[in-house]
């Protein structure tokens, strides 16, 4: 792949001749993303303007979840020329909402390793995306209900657990 | 390249989440479910729900009029919560919607020095005497722009409407 090895490949993306860049994953997976996409990642942004060779080395994801994040990123970048079917920017609208809602249908864990990577690669609409579905996940749920959904050992003392008994005595139903 | 992948991560472990992606999920998580449920979850959960005022600053314990409203739910427990996050804002509160009564929002007016608005919902009586409520409330507030009392019964003396309209 010595052609994806060069930052400002080119490639015919879309009909026309776009500039792409290449990510490399923690498992050393390259990927050849086209510049407008990657620059949703202001991470992947500051990197392309500092240059460099050999594609831009992202140590903290992995290739499963930097495939998902691209996804989301090519989505997302402005299209150079709509698709005739969503030529009006409500229809294009309601499909990106619908491909939202399609992206997050994934189990927990994968939920979580996007909300790290779109954390670290600062992504703001995945990170939005993300935080919102996991704080759906979580609202109306008890304290138990939440450490069962997620895996997480409850962690407190058996002093900081009495005085938190004490404390929301007659909040708890 | 060099093999420095990270290690596996047990991918089921949150708090491997940093605090401000937490932050930012509990900044989507009604503060009433906060209160009872999230904040409760894990030391570090408990922390970042107690000890970061930011989260606190428009307090809206509204979303929670269902329970509020039957009769199972006792006053001590929604005027529990409703301190809980008065203080938890740490004098940061900028504005409060939710239930209240007199007792409440003189709590609430003197640990909120910038408070903006209040919308109280539910106010099924408000037992103040009317000085408390110029004094107790309307005094402490310099700032307060917007005062909304919702399905609910509020007796103002012309004293009290005189306060108001000074303010």
């Amino acid at each position: 792949m010595a052609a994806a090895d060069s930052c400002d490949g080119i490639s015919t993306s879309g009909g026309g001749w776009e500039k792409t860049v290449t990510l490399v994953s923690s498992d050393d997976a390259r990927f050849e993303v086209r510049e407008a996409a990657a620059s949703l990642s202001q991470t992947v942004r500051r990197m392309i303007r500092a240059g460099g060779d050999g594609g831009i080395p992202l140590p903290k994801v992995d290739a499963r979840t930097l495939s998902t994040v691209l996804e989301y990123c090519n989505k997302h970048a402005a299209v150079p020329a709509p698709a005739p079917e969503s030529s009006s920017a409500e229809a294009a609208a309601v499909d990106l909402e619908w491909f939202d809602k399609e992206l997050m249908h994934v189990d927990l864990a994968t939920l979580c390793s996007l909300i790290r990577a779109a954390d670290y690669l600062e992504v703001a609409g995945l990170l939005d995306l993300t935080c919102k579905t996991v704080a759906d996940m979580i609202k109306s749920k008890t304290a138990e209900e939440i450490r069962q959904m997620f895996g997480i050992q409850n962690d407190f003392t058996p002093e900081e657990e009495e005085q938190l008994s004490r404390e929301n005595a007659g909040v708890f139903e | 390249s060099p093999a420095t992948s990270s290690p596996p991560e047990s991918p089921r472990d949150y708090s491997a989440l940093r605090r401000d992606a937490l932050l930012d999920i509990f900044r989507r998580v009604p503060h009433a479910d906060i209160l009872r449920g999230a904040g409760l979850v894990r030391a570090s959960w408990r922390r970042l729900a107690v000890a970061e005022p930011a989260l606190w600053r428009h307090i809206d314990l509204s979303a929670d009029e269902d329970k509020i409203v039957s009769p199972k739910y006792a006053p001590a427990q929604w005027q529990a919560m409703a301190r809980a996050a008065v203080d938890r804002s740490a004098g940061q509160c900028q504005s409060f919607r939710g239930r209240a009564d007199g007792d409440f929002l003189a709590y609430l007016a003197d640990r909120s020095p910038a408070l903006r608005s209040i919308h109280a919902c539910h106010v099924s009586w408000i037992y103040m005497p009317r000085r408390g409520f110029i004094e107790g409330v309307i005094e402490k507030l310099p700032l307060l722009e917007r005062l909304v009392m919702s399905r609910g019964y509020f007796h103002a003396s012309a004293e009290v409407m005189r306060a108001l309209l000074d303010h």
